[in-house]
């Protein structure tokens, strides 16, 4: 069996991408694993060992021929068609698309496979997204609103995987620091100055440890002026996986890098800089660092450059900051000593792998809210996801201020259900016009919410935002939206209220909107 | 005054558009002769086996031979007087015919003068008489509407994309236009 598995993104992403690999290969032990990159990427062909085949898409020659005047229009056609027809020579049996975006559902559509999963079009239409899992990804990743799944954990269930999370570091003695000081994005750079410190301070705080520079060699002659030759260490992807281990501590803003590192049980401590969001693409696996700051345009937007006078996010994070932390490392001080060691303005948090998923704790212990609605979307999605061992989790959140949250939702499903039920009677009675569903679309972008409700009211505010061909495509995804908004209600009334818990652990039922229901 | 170069070092100029030009074939057309080191560059550097040099300026074809005599087999110069003569001269026939890419030495380009660019826009196949003659070689019946006021503009995969919607072979596949166009802003 031939799977081709298409990845057109960036260097990092597919190296969050490669649990999934394994995953696949767990599933189906006898199937030939392709893989389809950018060439941009070809680069990080040597690590991807889990995949049998990579096929390179040609798309730095294809954006040339398409897009520089000297060559015909059909001449980039003629040269994609190649490239097509000797991808489909190898006759795959299933497509997978974890890129997610037009041009991977484009070529989906014209990769021959019986069976294609993710988002594929066929002509006009867009096939995919009557998965829910795939449809929240696509709502909700790549905008600014916290969103409580990890990249990984989300495409994992998007394609139904079970993914195994690499060992947490080993609790042994650090021998080598690697700083790992370049991204390939500045506003993700700590800086240069901030490097050299945290050297010469651990130069003499630790004089016996081995403390390398990871480069590129192309990196180098940036690096020279801070840095000495015999410091900088250029190690490729294939020398990092081969060289670095639970004994090495890597500090890096870098994504390929420090996941890299991730998968080999190497310590990190990631600088969260920019548009680096920990909880979407942090390490992925137990008991690593991330420092960050608490300013207000954190995290920002991927594409766009730093809009700030200065580095704002970076600044709060001093040489001293990351000293302090690398030497309660070397003192393997207790995870709560840890946590609580940064300053105001710092935020550090440790990354944890637990039976509900990916989390990012800090230094109050206190599960983030985002647990939550990740557990409230797992029971929405997968109503089978067992939560009868998350009763004791501790959110934070006291009683009185659940139950204003749950009123508060309660009235606004209510208000919106009211509505809904108008539209469908005048669509029902011929007389619902545009104006009735920009009326509702109006009311809806006007609904305010308090902290608590944020992740449910803003299926709303968005869905008043979007645009629809038709009033019957606005009322279905109205309905698939009010169908989401009334399983928050339940399992998260299921999941926080204290007798409901009690009953839960005494396993003595399940509850229904009347009281108990013995079984 | 016909301007050849302007580059204090032509060969590194040559040399450097050469590097920077993306050859798929070893056959390619090049507007624009000037004084040739582009063209002697192009052979060296990128192994063609056959350059045709298309440019209006008649004197400058004896200078390059008389410059480069080992390139008479190699390279192909062809002279003319309007984009007339360019859509009805064979040349034409083999871009179409062979989808041959059509590089622009714009350094050796006079100021100002359209002539050479209008040959560009034809033999590259984004100019709308140019464009037709794919459509015909594609079997694409289709009318070709496209606003394009000033008769300067190179025509882009978004043009096409819009015209072929319909009436298209399914040899020639649609969805591929759509890939090309996401490749681009």
């Amino acid at each position: 069996m031939k799977i081709l598995v298409l990845s057109l993104l960036r260097a990092g992403d597919i190296v969050l991408q490669r649990p999934l690999f394994k995953a696949l290969k767990q599933q189906s032990p006898q199937c030939e694993l392709h893989l389809l990159v950018n060439d941009e990427v070809s680069w990080i062909s040597g690590i991807l060992k889990e995949v049998d085949h990579i096929h390179i898409f040609p798309r730095k020659i294809l954006q040339r021929l398409v897009g520089e005047g000297e060559h015909n229009i059909f001449r980039a056609h003629l040269q994609l068609s190649g490239f097509l027809t000797s991808l489909n020579e190898q006759k795959f049996d299933e497509v997978i698309n974890f890129t997610h975006n037009r041009l991977s559902a484009y070529l989906a559509e014209e990769v021959s496979a019986p069976l294609k999963k993710g988002l594929f079009t066929e002509g006009p239409r867009f096939h995919g997204l009557e998965n829910r899992w795939l449809k929240l990804f696509n709502d909700r990743f790549a905008g600014k609103q916290a969103f409580p799944f990890h990249y990984t954990e989300i495409l994992a269930q998007c394609f139904n995987l079970k993914v195994d999370s690499p060992a947490a570091p080993e609790n042994s003695k650090i021998k080598r620091i690697f700083l790992q000081i370049l991204t390939s994005d500045p506003k993700k750079n700590w800086g240069l100055a901030n490097f050299r410190n945290l050297l010469n301070e651990l130069y003499s705080e630790y004089p016996y440890l081995t403390l390398k520079i990871l480069a590129a060699e192309s990196e180098r002659s940036t690096l020279e002026n801070y840095f000495e030759n015999e410091e900088i260490c250029t190690w490729n992807l294939e020398k990092i996986e081969m060289e670095m281990g639970p004994s090495d501590l890597l500090i890096t803003g870098d994504t390929v890098t420090m996941h890299l590192a991730a998968q080999n049980s190497v310590r990190i401590i990631e600088l969260a800089l920019g548009s680096s969001d920990p909880w979407k693409t942090g390490p992925f696996a137990s008991d690593h660092y991330i420092l960050t700051s608490k300013v207000a345009c954190w995290p920002c937007v991927h594409s766009k450059p730093c809009g700030q006078i200065s580095h704002l996010c970076s600044e709060p994070i001093q040489p001293k900051t990351v000293t302090t932390l690398i030497r309660h490392l070397m003192q393997q001080s207790h995870e709560a000593e840890i946590l609580s060691s940064a300053s105001e303005r710092v935020q550090l948090f440790k990354s944890k792998i637990t039976s509900y998923g990916y989390e990012l704790v800090s230094k109050d212990l206190v599960k983030d809210q985002r647990i939550l609605n990740k557990i409230v979307w797992r029971k929405i999605l997968d109503p089978e996801f067992e939560t009868q061992n998350l009763s004791n989790l501790d959110f934070g959140i006291p009683q009185t201020t659940l139950a204003e949250w749950q009123n508060d939702l309660k009235e606004k499903l209510y208000v919106l259900q009211s509505e809904f039920e108008n539209l469908v009677h005048k669509l029902g009675s011929d007389q619902l016009s545009l104006f009735d569903v920009q009326e509702a679309r109006l009311k809806m972008g006007a609904l305010a919410s308090n902290q608590g409700n944020q992740e449910w009211i803003w299926m709303f505010t968005d869905l008043a935002k979007l645009s629809f061909s038709t009033p019957l495509h606005f009322l279905s995804a109205f309905q698939d939206r009010l169908e989401i908004l009334k399983g928050a209600i339940f399992y998260r009334d299921e999941l926080m209220t204290p007798t409901k818990r009690g009953l839960y652990e005494s396993g003595s039922g399940t509850i229904s909107e009347s009281g108990l229901a013995e079984t | 005054m016909n301007q050849l170069l302007v580059a204090k070092d032509p060969i590194q100029e040559a040399q450097k558009w050469c590097q920077d030009s993306l050859i798929i074939d070893s056959s390619c057309i090049v507007v624009g002769l000037g004084n040739g080191f582009h063209i002697a560059e192009l052979v060296e550097q990128k192994k063609m086996m056959k350059v045709f040099v298309v440019d209006h300026r008649p004197g400058l074809m004896n200078m390059f031979r008389k410059q480069f005599p080992e390139l008479k087999n190699i390279v192909e110069i062809i002279i003319l007087e309007s984009s007339d003569r360019l859509l009805g001269h064979e040349i034409m026939d083999q871009v179409i015919r062979e989808n041959l890419s059509a590089l622009a030495f714009t350094p050796c380009w006079p100021k100002n003068d359209n002539l050479l660019a209008t040959f560009h826009r034809h033999l590259s196949g984004r100019s709308r008489e140019s464009l037709e003659m794919f459509f015909k070689k594609y079997g694409i019946r289709k009318d070709i509407q496209i606003k394009d006021e000033s008769g300067q503009r190179y025509l882009n995969i978004k043009d096409l994309e819009i015209l072929i919607q319909e009436d298209v072979p399914s040899y020639l596949r649609l969805n591929c236009f759509r890939i090309l166009k996401e490749l681009i802003l």
